[in-house]
């Protein structure tokens, strides 16, 4: 038993002090949060459609080269 | 005010660019960097009579091409440009290697892809692969002393560059070689396939995916030594995790498969369903189609995209005061995920080299007993597009799902988070000393800036910030590990998720060194400054 409290002790403690830690975060509010999601989702979601139109002229260079 | 903004940059660049090479020798730019990682034990001349393994590297430097040094600070528009620029070209490289018939290529490594912007039978066959694998490689050898570098000198910084280049592409040469003799680059389609491809033909593999690791080495290094935004490497995998989950979603393109000619996105294929098919058959068909993007991958995606985007903005902040300005009190925000994506990045790059050199391994050696319990990879029967791993010691580290034994099913999610989490934990709890953005390096920061913690000491500083930031950094490891094994563990999302959860990580990690340079340069006058100017 005792060395089985050991093997746990560590871990136990890693997660009490990490949980300790979230409890004491500034987290984002509703309000914030949303924003955060519109701003930071439309943005990732733009990128990708950019990016997806720059991979579009694959199609025609891999008709020429293959 | 100036200086307690720049010493709240440093976060961002902290955390951010942890996995990039200490650069900077431009005086405008570099000062602030060189310096945080600079440690004091390294100072120390290293005049000792043994060949460094550092000064090894000397006669490749004049070989290597290197990108120099801004001769001045580059503005804020032409940043954007660079970096816009940079990301395009990255995206154009994908293009299919000369003698490979990409069609028939099946690929074994689909779920690792995303994060590492990898694509089968391209250019990109690797990806950031290499140049990640020896960026960390070099950082934690001269971390953990190995190899003694002293960032303040710049022939050290150069060397060090020019190694881990030079292994970059030392990557890319021996993971071509191995997966062109493993026969991973043979069509698997035996009917169509015509006579096997010379040997000179397999040469060109090698020289074009070598090639290729240079040109994203030195894409990567344009980034960072600052004509563009962030660490070059966040920059190239947002961009396209990006285009992926784009792809996914709304991709209008098409292929042509078994069932016929179907949409890359995922809900372009759902109204492409409800046209032709029964409603039920084609909502079905959206949520469970494998061969391409599914709505269920999309969905875990999202929810991946929320979940950072929560974490990703929780801080504690740590009240501090200029001894300079007396009445400036501020904070300086400690991250949750102090080390950003990098666990997960050092986790899905252990595993996506383990499964390079084992897929490999057990192709050229077929025959050999220990082969099949390294892991066995077997074609899927219905799309003959892919290789799924169903047995062997990566097969439980893994997130493939394809397995007929039920005890396999069960046992391999729970392997796999175990995997995910010890790495990405282990490897958190030892960055920050790595990298030099540990609390003594920051204490050392804020000394220079004449920045003290409201109610300690300066001389306590370093001790509580090095109390804060092991657990922040564990913590957050513990957090992005944790949702990845719930994303990705079931299997459903075949790398997806991770790629999206990575992607918005580094994203967010690289919108902070965007504001900051906006703040700093007076972006107001520049054009793309004003569209930050209206959020």
């Amino acid at each position: 038993m005792g060395e089985f409290d050991k093997l746990t002790e560590a871990p136990v403690e890693f997660l009490r002090e990490g949980s300790q830690f979230v409890a004491k975060c500034t987290k984002p509010s509703k309000k914030e949060y949303l924003r955060l999601i519109r701003a930071v989702g439309t943005g990732f979601l733009m990128m990708g459609v950019v990016g997806y139109a720059i991979k579009l002229i694959h199609i025609p260079i891999r008709y020429l080269i293959v | 005010m100036h200086r307690l903004a720049s010493g709240h940059n440093t976060t961002g660049t902290t955390t951010g660019s942890t996995y990039r090479v200490p650069v900077g020798s431009s005086p405008a730019l570099g000062s602030r960097r060189c310096l945080q990682f600079c440690q004091p034990e390294l100072v120390e001349p290293t005049l000792c009579a043994s060949v460094r393994l550092l000064d090894l590297a000397k006669p490749f430097v004049s070989l290597l091409p290197e990108v120099e040094f801004p001769y001045q600070k580059i503005g804020f528009d032409e940043k954007i440009v660079y970096t816009v620029a940079s990301v395009a070209v990255y995206l154009l490289a994908s293009l299919p290697l000369s003698n490979v018939s990409q069609g028939r290529l099946a690929d074994p490594f689909t779920w690792l892809r995303t994060p590492f912007a990898s694509q089968a039978g391209t250019a990109l066959e690797f990806g950031l692969l290499p140049i990640v694998t020896a960026g960390f490689l070099w950082q934690i050898l001269a971390g953990l002393k190995i190899v003694k570098v002293s960032f303040e000198s710049r022939t050290d910084r150069e060397l060090f560059q020019s190694w881990q280049k030079l292994t970059a592409v030392l990557i890319a040469v021996v993971y071509s070689v191995l997966l062109t003799f493993a026969g991973y680059f043979d069509p698997v389609d035996q009917f169509t396939s015509q006579e096997s491809v010379p040997i000179w033909g397999r040469l060109t593999y090698i020289v074009q995916l070598s090639f290729m690791a240079l040109i994203t080495a030195l894409l990567v290094e344009l980034l960072d030594k600052g004509y563009g935004f962030g660490p070059g490497i966040l920059a190239l995998s947002t961009a396209w995790s990006a285009t992926q989950f784009a792809t996914s979603f709304v991709g209008i393109t098409t292929s042509v498969t078994s069932r016929g000619w179907e949409s890359h996105g995922a809900l372009v294929q759902l109204i492409r369903n409800i046209r032709n098919k029964s409603f039920g058959l084609a909502i079905y068909e959206a949520f469970t189609r494998e061969n391409l993007a599914n709505l269920t991958q999309i969905y875990i995606a999202l929810a991946a995209l929320g979940v950072a985007i929560y974490f990703g903005n929780c801080r504690v902040d740590i009240p501090i005061k200029s001894a300079k300005v007396r009445s400036m009190a501020s904070v300086y925000p400690i991250k949750l995920l102090y080390c950003g994506a990098l666990p997960l990045v050092f986790t899905y790059a252990v595993l996506y080299n383990l499964n390079i050199i084992g897929f490999a391994v057990t192709r050229i050696f077929n025959t050999a007993p220990f082969a099949k319990y390294i892991g066995q990879w077997k074609l899927d029967e219905f799309t003959s597009s892919t290789y799924n791993l169903t047995c062997g010691f990566l097969y439980f580290i893994s997130a493939s799902p394809k397995n007929i034994s039920p005890i396999h099913l069960l046992v391999r999610p729970i392997t796999f988070s175990l995997f995910t989490v010890i790495v990405s934990v282990l490897f958190a709890k030892s960055w920050s000393n790595i990298s030099g953005s540990s609390g003594r390096d920051l204490a050392k920061q804020f000394k220079e800036q004449d920045i003290s913690m409201i109610g300690h000491r300066d001389t306590a500083v370093g001790k509580e910030l090095g109390k804060i930031i092991p657990v922040a950094a564990t913590t957050g490891a513990l957090i992005v590990a944790g949702v990845t094994s719930v994303a990705e563990g079931f299997g459903l999302s075949n790398g997806l998720a991770v790629g999206v959860l990575i992607g918005v990580l580094s994203a967010l990690t690289l919108l902070e060194s965007v504001m900051t340079e906006f703040q700093q340069s007076g972006g107001m006058g520049s054009q793309f400054g004003q569209l930050f100017q209206q959020r």
